[in-house]
């Protein structure tokens, strides 16, 4: 330590024989109006409402300008909440109108009386409520059937009879057509041929689908197209339908021509098989155009 | 002639006079102000580098002296506590200062013919004319060196304080106190060779 001193020795005196320097001479006058400045300071700093009361001091001290701000928060969260629960239980009050609230199975087992379909009334009311004893109704006093949460599982109740209601806007087309169909072999009457239903279904289903495709497909040159294609199938069915009876005609009237006008019975017989033929080629070719 | 109560105080050390003023004497803090006003001037000044700061900032020690007389207790000197008070304004007002460093006014205006009402640093009050050189010569070397080894020199080489009332002032370890002190001085040397060789 003193071997350091020694070695900057000429240094340190140096630096000790610097000229000091003083202070200012009105120090003491500016010293003591800073300390006054001061002393205002530290007694402004301290809360200027010391005389009032508690309360108004408490509520000075809440309402200070450096709470203000957290207080607007405050007040916006309170109101926040209390708009929020205010919509939100009125919204639950609607709810609850419509169900049937079901409070918690603390206070016991939850029964469900089930309405049986008789004539007396009396059988419907829970009997454990009623004014009538079964001394004086002479029936026997049955408990009324308990249903636990796991109930669901078990089978429905043999008394009541689930129908099923078809309303009429919900009833499809192939509904329809059965419907149409059992009155119709109610009357006795034949619907078509030897044909089964599921193809008349499924026909009538086509036919709907191309009438709505008719009905709702904008104009289009295709559909053009195929009206044309269709016309010119209808043609041609005519024309062929159209031919074998003009040949059974023309048999007919080569066995006229031969047989005369005795053999009558038996050129009828002849038109009928004939026309029964003619009545299959056209059945055949329905059968082939509906394919194509 | 002084008063004899003035001639009592005059007596009086600095912890029996910071005492006397923690009882209400205010007599004894203006002892106190005229004991050191111009001790921490002197410190202050080598340490800031600058008069009108150093001035400001022992306003301030002694203020804070006036206003906080009660947090001194007899566990240090009196001169360590109010040259420790000294030191941290002055730190404070250093950092302070360096940061206002970074803004220029000529990089403000960029205009470099106009001129500028700056006060006049250069004014130093010292007495004697042949020693104003010397004295601002050390003081522009003192200005760089680091602020922590300029602190401690110049309480020990110019305020001339122990190691222990160094250590105590600024709560660095011995070591650290010896270690910076040589340090500074080294570096302080180097700055001021010009000088040891005229001598």
């Amino acid at each position: 330590m003193l071997q350091d001193d020694e070695k900057y020795k000429s240094l340190r005196s140096t630096l000790k024989h610097l000229p000091r320097v003083k202070a200012k001479k009105d120090f003491e006058a500016r010293l003591l109006h800073r300390i006054k400045a001061a002393e205002k300071g530290v007694f402004e700093s301290k809360p200027q409402f010391a005389n009032l009361s508690p309360v108004r001091d408490w509520l000075a001290n809440l309402f200070r300008p450096s709470f203000a701000p957290a207080l607007a928060l405050t007040v916006v969260l309170l109101i926040t909440v209390v708009v929020y629960f205010a919509y939100f239980s009125k919204l639950g009050d609607e709810g609850a109108d419509t169900k049937q609230s079901i409070t918690s199975t603390d206070k016991g087992e939850f029964y469900i009386y089930v309405k049986k379909d008789s004539d007396s009334f009396s059988s419907n009311y829970p009997k454990e409520y009623s004014a009538i004893t079964s001394d004086e109704t002479g029936e026997e006093r049955t408990m009324a059937p308990t249903e636990m949460p796991s109930d669901y599982l078990s089978k429905p109740d043999p008394t009541r009879t689930l129908e099923t209601e078809i309303k009429p806007d919900r009833v499809s087309e192939e509904q329809k057509l059965e419907m149409e169909r059992s009155v119709d072999d109610k009357k006795g009457v034949e619907t078509k041929g030897e044909r089964k239903e599921d193809d008349v279904i499924m026909k009538k289903e086509s036919k709907g689908e191309m009438k709505k495709e008719g009905k709702d497909a904008p104009y289009n040159v295709r559909d053009e197209e195929k009206n044309v294609n269709e016309d010119k199938i209808d043609g041609y069915i005519e024309e062929k339908q159209e031919a074998p009876k003009i040949k059974a005609e023309e048999k007919n009237k080569e066995i006229d021509q031969t047989l005369g006008k005795d053999t009558n019975r038996i050129s009828r017989a002849i038109k009928d098989s004939t026309k029964a033929k003619t009545s299959e080629t056209e059945a055949e070719q329905e059968d082939s155009i509906d394919q194509k | 002639m002084p008063s004899k109560e003035g001639v009592e105080l005059n007596k009086l050390t600095d912890e029996e006079l910071i005492f006397s003023f923690q009882d209400g004497n205010e007599k004894a803090y203006t002892e106190i102000v005229n004991r050191y006003k111009d001790k921490l001037t002197n410190f202050v000044y080598r340490y800031v580098g600058n008069y009108d700061d150093s001035d400001d900032i022992v306003q301030d020690t002694f203020v804070k002296v006036y206003v906080s007389k009660h947090l001194y207790k007899e566990v240090a000197k009196f001169s360590t506590w109010i040259y420790t008070i000294a030191i941290n304004l002055a730190k404070t007002k250093i950092i302070k200062k360096q940061k206002y460093k970074t803004f220029s006014i000529s990089d403000a205006y960029d205009d470099e013919d106009k001129d500028f009402d700056i006060p006049d640093d250069s004014y130093t009050p010292d007495v004697d004319a042949n020693s104003k050189f010397l004295s601002a010569h050390i003081q522009k070397a003192l200005d760089q060196i680091s602020e922590n080894y300029r602190k401690l020199v110049i309480l020990r080489d110019v305020e001339d304080f122990s190691y222990e009332e160094i250590v105590e002032m600024t709560g660095l370890p011995m070591g650290t106190v010896k270690s910076r002190i040589n340090r500074g001085r080294e570096k302080l040397q180097e700055l001021l060779k010009d000088i040891y060789k005229e001598e």
